[in-house]
């Protein structure tokens, strides 16, 4: 599952304006996600200009939340970002292999700045192609277990950040004969 | 939890997570559950776009419920575009 664990990563940007900017994202996500370049693309629309960002990597071992996905095998991965005024849009998707498939992931969020106080509030949307378990179901009504959402809500200051999550209960996972046993997810990154 | 900084040439991170969570349905029904991990990144910039890095995970506190969870590594090459 996952992108997983937030990641504290700084990396250098570019944009084909000419601008030049050091940004420190907070991703969801040990590890992969990261790396995000920024592209500022003008919009016709005087005063709305999104930032587009985005990468394309691969990692010997996709690790969500310290969980090895895809028996630890080698993950193609890459996503795209949008950000208006605070508001971001992003997909993000991964190859895990096995009978999970792909992992293709949606997100929102807010995030913002008060005293020097960082914060952010989003919902992530997890889904994967879960090509061999297609017989799961969730309430034993047929309904197939490959979505997940998360809400999270994060603050930062200086170097140091924090981030909550929380699955809810309806989304929780369910095993092939078990129920889950837990479904809150509660992480401090 | 997390810090960012540099250490020497490299880019550090390093982030503490508490926390349960499972993964029935993607280990086929074995519970993975973990109560503290601490990871770990470091990573450099080989040009304006590209970077590599070594990443980490130690698992400080393991759930006694579930299949136990350990210590995991992996490399990262990611091309910003």
């Amino acid at each position: 599952m996952l992108k997983k664990m937030t990641t504290l990563l700084i990396f250098g940007a570019f944009t084909v304006s000419g601008l030049q900017a050091q940004e420190v994202e907070v991703k969801e996500g040990m590890t992969t996600k990261p790396l995000v370049g920024h592209q500022h693309v003008e919009n016709v629309a005087e005063g709305f200009v999104p930032d587009v960002s985005g990468y394309v990597g691969v990692v010997s071992s996709y690790v969500w939340r310290g969980v090895p996905q895809g028996n630890r095998a080698t993950s193609v991965q890459g996503g795209i970002d949008l950000a208006v005024d605070g508001l971001n849009f992003g997909t993000w998707i991964a190859s895990i292999g096995g009978a999970t498939g792909n992992e293709t992931d949606y997100y929102v969020s807010y995030e913002g700045d008060a005293g020097g106080l960082g914060y952010t509030v989003g919902l992530t949307l997890y889904s994967y192609d879960f090509k061999a378990f297609k017989e799961i179901t969730k309430d034993g009504k047929g309904v197939q277990v490959t979505t997940q959402k998360e809400f999270f809500v994060g603050a930062s200051y200086g170097d140091f950040s924090g981030t909550y999550y929380m699955v809810p209960a309806e989304d929780s996972t369910y095993a092939i004969t078990d129920k889950a046993t837990s479904s809150t997810a509660l992480n401090l990154l | 939890m997390g810090w960012g900084g540099s250490v020497g040439k490299f880019d550090a991170v390093l982030t503490y997570n508490t926390g349960t969570y499972n993964q029935q349905v993607l280990t086929t029904g074995n519970a993975l559950e973990s109560t503290s991990i601490l990871a770990y990144s470091l990573g450099r910039s080989v040009s304006e776009i590209v970077t590599v890095s070594f990443n980490g995970t130690k698992v400080l506190t393991n759930s006694d419920k579930g299949t136990q969870l350990q210590d995991e590594f992996w490399m990262s090459l990611e091309v910003a575009y």
